[in-house]
């Protein structure tokens, strides 16, 4: 008897307390509301567009009236060769991007922390940041004229230093996905390399003094206390990265890829701009867009509750 | 209290901001065309406004002098809804009210084939054959039935649903440009024939026509990353050497069906040797990244000898290529013919567009109207246009006498002819270049504004081009298939192109033998091209039967 009374009195004041917080903070509640507005008519009405992926779509029939199909536009994308290859190339290019776009800014922001010149250190930072603003439109001109075997500037260090050979750089299946990781990751780094640097200097420094005492150098203060306290950061990052592993970076490709390419360039998004843009196949660029969402969303989730089993991190 | 009072206030009004945001101002753009009772007609409309076109000050598509023109002396007021800076975004909008099922405009251009198709469908719009039967003027009819295949684009079940905008017909066909200055120096011939073409190329890449002691120049620049067939740096004259097919394009084969150029045996020669030529270094080592932007800059630096482009690259990027390389001289000359003698150009398509009309629209006699007095300015044949389109803009008298120098009218030139709804001076197919090849030859003055501004300002060299490609005109190959995707284009089509670009590039770069060819031909078939050529065909039969 006692035990659900106390229940009963201890809801009715959970209750109370949570009229009471919204009674305080109404207005800050509303103020949220025209983002969520915009979030529900912005993201969640257009949603509702993805039936398209299950149809046969015909614009003046609009999704209400188009012919359904079911799942064959799924079927197609599996069924034809060039699909499986595209979804292979996006896989191989974004795993190697995730990999070096975690593993090279943490280097990179460890080495960095290292430096006690702050000039110095904030010039690094801001320059190594600075590629991240540029547009692939502009790099892919620029890397173009640098990656060319006809005087690239590349090239041209290649043969000076080493006596090789001049490297088609973007016209060689061999090459082509390296150039991809390469730059994306130069482009791109100086980003996580904030990141990390911001969680470098949330570490308690008791820790260091603490390993100082215990008679830790240089490498071992790294080892057992800057990575496993920058540990929930590395996790958040990854995991986030996770959700793009089918973004292989279309910007980047579209720019840089030619038909000489094609076997190992061509990413699921190339490949949807140009069937569905350039063909006006829709409900087929949807399908293929809808399957993108799906293993993104299952990688993310999965993600998320590795981090929370094995790291007991929670991201949200 | 203030601040709370505050806090409500911004609540408020961020609320209300996003709210008003989303209030639909459907009422006020919704319009139709209407009649008062002095036989004066609305008409509305929607296009494209690129960003270079200019307006005198206050004015804007709605108010210009050939608005003013066409209220004035056809009762036809003009209103213009909306307008998009590019096609694809006039496209979308376009798509989106079909789809949303909002009112079309009276009259509005569309050129994208698909979506010309999905709006007959949809039976948004009306046929004209009717219309052109009663309303249009003798010379409208006899443009009409000068090019029939114009108004494929928007004929279904042998109904016409559209105008067609033509384009200058061969305005964008490409000849030979080469640097004069090197044929001179290493005492060169102009090229007759492809042999010719390899000596001259082996001559620029071997010989040092630049004198700065390397061995950095190349023959010919080529753009191949979007097809060796393109507007610029292109290259279906290699392939039109060989046989009467170009990549890319669906033409009459020898049964008069329609065939795929691109699988058509006689591109083999051509890659072959297109192939020999890169090996010998007279393309550039790139070629196969370069897209037409990209390909011209070796042109343009000083690096490359020859460049197939369209007359109208004596302005761009030709004079880039003077003014960096001082001492250069450039010359058009025609295209040189292969071994069996044949001669063969990419030809550019008849029509840049359709004019759709909304069912509910009810003028066609005036639009028809207007449309024969705007071509009747470039037969030079209107009442109302005799120098130019408006004194002010596109010249103004001195003396007496029409002056069309950019300097000597106030506030510089402007073409009215922009305004017009067909975006344009209108044009059919050929005229523009008989009129230059007219002009060149017999080197009289310019007669109006059109004829100084479109020809005669363009320079010598233009005109020059100009009349060597209209002299050429029986060795373009057209793509005739202007009709929508087919359902199997729709599904192959992406995956067919691709493996073409690809077994291209790699015959040209010599990555695959040239069996690579019929390898693709048989996979080609195989995947949808047998399929996709029969429905072309079949759309084919539908149009040119009966109209």
């Amino acid at each position: 008897m006692q035990p659900t009374v106390d229940l009963k009195q201890q809801t009715a004041a959970v209750g109370t307390r949570k009229q009471w917080k919204l009674k305080g903070t109404w207005q800050l509640h509303t103020m949220l509301l025209p983002a969520l507005v915009i979030v529900f008519v912005f993201q969640y009405i257009p949603m509702l567009g993805l039936v398209m992926a299950f149809q046969d779509y015909e614009p003046w029939l609009g999704f209400l009236h188009s012919p359904w199909v079911g799942l064959e536009h799924f079927k197609t994308m599996f069924e034809y060769e060039d699909a499986r290859q595209v979804i292979w190339n996006t896989l191989v290019i974004s795993t190697l991007k995730i990999i070096f776009n975690l593993a090279i800014p943490l280097a990179f922001a460890l080495l960095l922390n290292e430096i006690y010149v702050m000039k110095f250190k904030r010039t690094v930072q801001t320059i190594v940041y600075l590629p991240h603003f540029l547009s692939w439109v502009i790099l892919g001109g620029i890397l173009i004229d640098m990656l060319s075997p006809e005087g690239g500037m590349v090239n041209r260090v290649l043969t000076a230093l080493f006596g090789i050979e001049p490297i088609f750089f973007l016209g060689d299946n061999d090459w082509f996905r390296t150039v991809v990781v390469v730059t994306d990751v130069w482009k791109e780094c100086g980003f996580n390399t904030i990141v990390f640097l911001a969680a470098l200097t949330s570490i308690n420094p008791s820790l260091y003094e603490a390993a100082i005492v215990d008679g830790a150098n240089r490498w071992q203060q790294t080892i057992y206390i800057t990575l496993p306290s920058m540990l929930p950061i590395i996790i958040v990052v990854g995991t986030l990265s996770l959700g793009n592993i089918l973004n292989a970076g279309f910007d980047q490709i579209l720019n840089l890829y030619n038909p000489l390419v094609y076997k190992t360039g061509d990413i699921i998004d190339t490949y949807v701009y140009r069937v569905g843009l350039l063909n006006g196949d829709f409900s087929y660029a949807t399908a293929v867009g809808l399957f993108k969402s799906i293993i993104s969303f299952i990688l993310v989730v999965t993600g998320y509750r590795l981090a929370y089993k094995y790291a007991n991190y929670k991201i949200f | 209290m203030l601040k709370k009072v505050f806090t409500t206030l911004t609540v408020t009004v961020l609320t209300a901001g996003v709210l008003a945001g989303c209030t639909d101002n459907e009422s006020a753009s919704s319009g139709s065309s209407s009649e008062s009772k002095d036989g004066k007609v609305t008409i509305t409309t929607v296009r494209t406004l690129k960003d270079d076109t200019k307006f005198r000050d206050g004015e804007d598509l709605n108010n210009n002098p050939i608005t003013r023109w066409s209220e004035k002396e056809l009762g036809i007021t003009w209103k213009t809804l909306w307008t998009a800076p590019n096609d694809e975004q006039y496209h979308n909008k376009i798509r989106l009210s079909l789809s949303s099922g909002q009112k079309l405009p009276d009259v509005f251009k569309v050129s994208d084939g698909q979506l010309i198709s999905d709006l007959i469908r949809s039976g948004k719009v009306m046929p004209v054959d009717e219309a052109i039967e009663k309303y249009a003027s003798p010379r409208l009819k006899k443009i009409f039935n000068q090019f029939p295949e114009a108004f494929y684009p928007a004929t279904v079940d042998g109904k016409r649903y559209g105008i067609p905008r033509f384009s200058g017909g061969n305005g964008s066909d490409s000849l030979l440009w080469i640097r004069k200055d090197w044929l001179d120096k290493l005492g060169l011939q102009p090229p007759k024939t492809i042999e010719d073409l390899e000596k001259i190329m082996d001559a620029f890449v071997n010989k040092d026509p630049d004198g700065n002691g390397k061995k950095d120049t190349i023959g010919l620049t080529l753009a191949s990353k979007n097809g060796l067939a393109t507007w610029l740096a292109d290259g279906s004259f290699i392939f039109g050497a060989y046989g009467n097919y170009v990549p890319g394009s669906w033409s009459k084969g020898e049964d008069g069906s329609l065939v795929y150029g691109s699988v058509q045996p006689s591109m083999k020669k051509a890659l072959e040797k297109l192939n020999e030529w890169y090996k010998k270094g007279y393309l550039d080592k790139e070629v196969g990244i370069l897209d037409e932007q990209t390909a011209i800059e070796s042109f343009v630096s000083g690096k490359s000898g020859i460049i197939s482009a369209p007359p109208w690259a004596a302005d761009w990027p030709i004079t880039d290529a003077l003014k960096n390389n001082p001492g250069a001289v450039v010359e058009p000359y025609p295209l040189p013919s292969g071994p069996d003698g044949k001669i063969g150009r990419r030809g550019e398509g008849l029509v840049t567009g359709m004019f759709l009309f909304s069912k509910d629209f009810k003028h066609m006699d005036k639009f028809f109207e207007y449309l024969d007095e705007a071509f009747a300015y470039v037969y030079n044949d209107s009442k109302y246009f005799k120098y130019g389109l408006a004194e002010g803009y596109d010249y103004v008298m001195k003396d007496g006498k029409p002056v069309y120098d950019d300097k000597e009218i106030p506030n510089g030139r402007l073409d009215p002819g922009a305004y017009f709804i067909t975006e344009a001076i209108p044009t059919v197919p050929y005229m523009l270049y008989d009129l230059v090849e007219e002009l060149y030859t017999t080197k009289r003055e310019p007669k109006n504004a059109y004829e100084y501004t479109r020809i005669v300002s363009l320079g010598d060299s233009f005109m020059k081009a100009a009349t060597i490609v209209n002299q050429q005109n029986q060795y373009r190959i057209e793509n005739e298939f202007t009709g929508p995707p087919t359902k199997t284009m729709q599904k192959r089509f992406e995956f067919l192109t691709k493996m073409e670009r690809e077994t291209f590039a790699n015959i040209i770069y010599g990555r695959a033998p040239l069996s690579a060819f019929d390898d693709f031909v048989k996979k080609w078939e195989e995947s949808g091209g047998k399929e996709i050529t029969k429905e072309v065909n079949e759309w084919y039969q539908s149009v040119k039967g009966e109209k």
